[in-house]
C-alpha cells in the first residue's frame, strides 16, 4: 500500500469542518481573489504536498469545465453592466459582469476545490465513522455508504438486463431514436428489480442486527489527536478576523 | 427440558395472499438439535424461518393466530434487532447477503459486531476467530461484491456466526450453488453441529439432510404432515408421495426390502448401507 500522505492522514471531521469554514467565508467575503488567489492554488499545493495531484487536479478540471466554464460565460456577459473591456457582435464583455463572474465562480471554486480535497484523500467509510462519533444516526451513515457502492453495482445490473433485453428482440444500439426507444424496457426492469431487493436488503441487515438498540461500536481505529482538535479552531479564527478585515472598513470600522 | 423454540397452534396467512399458509402448525425444538425442514415447493419452508426468526410479522405482514416462542418469549413481541445475536438467519440468495457498505470481507464479518456495540478488543478477536474457523483467510482483504456464489454465502455464514448466535436457521443455503460450493457449506454446517448449535435447516439435497439432521419436519397443504427422526423418516416410502425425496440407498433398502428378503432396518446413509449390506 502507498504511504499515507500529511493530508490523507488527518481526522475526517477535521478536513471536512476546515473545508465548509473556508467555504462559507468566501461566500460571506465575496472576494474572487480569495478563492482566485489564495484558496484554489493552496488546495493544489496540498493535493502536490500529499502525493495526489494528478487524480486531484483531473477531477478538479474535469468537474470545472462541464459546469464552471458555463456559469462564468453566463454571468459575465448576460448581465452587462459598466465600463466595456471586449465586444464581439452581441458578445459584450463589461467591468461589472466580470466582476460579478470572477465573485461567483470564486465562491463555487473554493467549494469546490476543498471538498474534493476532502473526498479525494478521505476513505468514504472513515468519514462516517467520524460523523457517527458525532451522533450522526447509522441510518444515514448506511444510506450514503450504500449509495455510492450501489452506483457500480447498478451499472453492472443495466448490462445484464440490456443483453436480456437485446435477446428478446430490443434493439438498443443505433440511432438516437433506437436509443431512447430502448430506454423504457431497460430502466423499468432496473428499478423494478431494485425495489423488489429492498425487502430482501431489509432483512439482511436485521440479521445483523442493524436496528438494535445498543450504540454502535466500530472496526474502524480513528481518534483525533490534538492537531486534529486544534487546526479547525485556528480556521476558523483566521477566517473571522478575515471577514472581519473586509467588513469594517465598510461600516467604518478600525482598518 | 424446555424447547428452545416452540410454535403453538399457528395459522398464518401473508397479507396479500388469498389462502393460508400454515393452518394450525405447533413444533418444539430443543438445544442442540439439528432439524431438516423439508416439503415441496410452496409448502411454507422459508415462512416457517420467517416466523421462527421475527421477519414475519416485523417485515412482512399477515393474519398471525398462535404463539411463538423463544425459550418461553413471545418473538413477534421481540425486537428485531435484540433478536440478531440470539437467532442467526442464513439465507438462500447469496448475492443480496452483503451488507453493501463494507470494503473488505473482514469488515463485512465486523458489521454486525459493530451494530450489537461489540468493544473492538473482542470485535477483532471474534472476526479473527470465524475466519480462521471457516478457512477463509485468502477471502478477508477482497471486496464482498467481487466474490462468486459459493465465497459469498461462506461470507453471509461467516458474518452470522461472528455474532454467536445459539440458533441457527439457514434456508436453503446451497440452492444456488454447484457442489463443490455445496460440499463446502456442509463442512461449515457439520463444524457448527459440532459446536451444539441448535440448526433449523431448509435444504432439498436429500443426501445431505440424511447425513447430518437428527430429526425432520415435513410440510405439506399448510400442516406438518411428518416430523420424526431423521431414520424413520427417510426409511418411509410414504414421503415420496409429497414430494420430498429419498437417499438413493434409501430406496434401494425399500426395494431389496419387497422384492428380496426382509431387512432389519432400511439404510439412510451410505455408510449403513456398506454395512447392511456386507452382511
Amino acid at each position: 500500500m502507498v504511504k499515507k500522505g500529511i493530508i490523507s492522514k488527518m481526522y475526517p471531521l477535521t478536513k471536512l469542518s476546515i473545508a465548509l469554514t473556508i467555504g462559507t467565508t468566501s461566500l460571506i467575503v465575496r472576494e474572487w481573489r480569495f478563492g482566485y488567489i489564495v484558496v484554489m492554488p493552496l488546495m493544489l499545493l496540498l493535493a502536490l504536498v500529499d502525493r495526489r495531484f494528478k487524480s486531484y487536479f483531473k477531477k478538479v478540471i474535469s468537474v470545472m469545465v462541464i459546469f464552471f466554464l458555463f456559469i462564468f460565460l453566463i454571468q459575465a456577459f448576460l448581465i452587462p453592466s459598466g465600463d466595456v473591456i471586449w465586444e464581439w457582435k452581441f458578445l459584450i464583455l463589461t467591468v461589472g459582469g466580470l466582476d460579478k463572474a470572477l465573485t461567483i465562480t470564486a465562491s463555487i471554486g473554493v467549494f469546490l476545490t476543498t471538498l474534493l480535497l476532502v473526498f479525494e484523500t478521505t476513505n468514504m467509510s472513515d468519514l462516517m465513522v467520524s460523523l457517527q462519533k458525532t451522533g450522526m444516526p447509522n441510518e444515514a451513515a448506511y444510506v450514503f455508504l450504500a449509495s455510492i457502492q450501489m452506483i457500480p453495482e447498478m451499472s453492472k445490473r443495466t448490462k445484464v438486463i440490456m443483453q436480456a433485453q437485446r435477446a428478446r428482440g430490443i434493439e438498443t444500439e443505433g440511432n438516437l431514436i433506437v436509443r431512447t426507444k430502448a430506454f423504457l424496457p431497460t430502466l423499468s426492469p432496473l428499478i423494478i428489480s431494485s425495489i423488489t431487493d429492498i425487502g430482501d436488503k431489509a432483512a439482511t441487515l436485521e440479521a445483523r442486527a442493524f436496528s438494535s438498540s445498543i450504540p454502535n461500536t466500530f472496526l474502524r481505529d480513528l481518534n483525533a489527536n490534538f492537531i486534529d482538535k486544534l487546526l479547525p479552531v485556528i480556521v476558523l479564527i483566521i477566517c473571522i478576523l478575515y471577514i472581519l478585515w473586509t467588513y469594517v472598513p465598510a461600516i467604518g470600522g478600525l482598518l | 427440558m424446555n424447547p428452545v423454540l416452540e410454535m403453538k397452534d399457528v395459522h398464518f396467512k401473508y397479507l396479500i395472499g388469498k389462502e393460508k399458509v400454515f393452518d394450525g402448525i405447533s413444533l418444539k425444538i430443543y438445544e442442540g438439535e439439528f432439524v431438516a425442514i423439508t416439503g415441496k415447493n410452496g409448502s411454507g419452508k422459508t415462512t416457517l424461518c420467517n416466523l421462527l426468526r421475527g421477519f414475519i410479522p416485523h417485515l412482512n405482514q399477515g393474519t398471525l393466530k398462535g404463539d411463538i416462542l423463544l425459550r418461553g418469549e413471545s418473538i413477534p413481541d421481540m425486537s428485531l434487532g435484540d433478536l440478531a445475536d440470539k437467532i442467526g438467519y442464513i439465507f438462500q440468495n447469496p448475492f443480496i447477503q452483503n451488507s453493501g457498505i463494507k470494503d473488505t470481507v473482514y469488515e463485512e464479518i465486523g458489521f454486525g459486531l459493530e451494530n450489537l456495540g461489540t468493544p473492538r478488543d473482542i470485535m477483532i478477536k471474534r472476526i479473527e476467530e470465524t475466519i480462521k474457523l471457516l478457512k477463509i483467510e485468502d477471502l478477508q482483504d477482497k471486496h464482498p461484491a467481487e466474490l462468486s456464489g459459493g465465497q459469498r454465502q461462506r461470507v453471509a455464514i461467516a458474518s452470522i456466526i461472528a455474532m454467536n448466535p445459539k440458533v441457527l436457521i439457514i434456508d436453503e443455503p446451497t440452492s444456488q450453488l454447484d457442489p463443490k460450493g455445496t460440499e463446502e457449506i456442509f463442512e461449515i454446517i457439520k463444524m457448527l453441529k459440532e459446536q451444539k448449535k441448535t440448526i433449523i435447516l431448509v435444504e432439498h439435497k436429500i443426501d445431505q439432510v440424511a447425513e447430518y439432521a437428527d430429526r425432520i419436519i415435513m410440510l405439506n397443504d399448510k400442516k406438518i404432515l411428518f416430523d420424526g427422526s431423521t431414520s424413520e423418516i427417510l426409511a418411509n416410502e410414504e414421503v415420496m408421495k409429497y414430494g420430498t425425496n429419498l437417499p438413493q440407498v434409501a430406496k434401494l433398502g425399500i426395494r431389496y426390502n419387497k422384492e428380496v428378503k426382509k431387512l432389519e432396518k432400511i439404510p439412510t446413509v451410505l455408510k449403513e448401507a456398506v454395512a447392511i449390506f456386507k452382511g
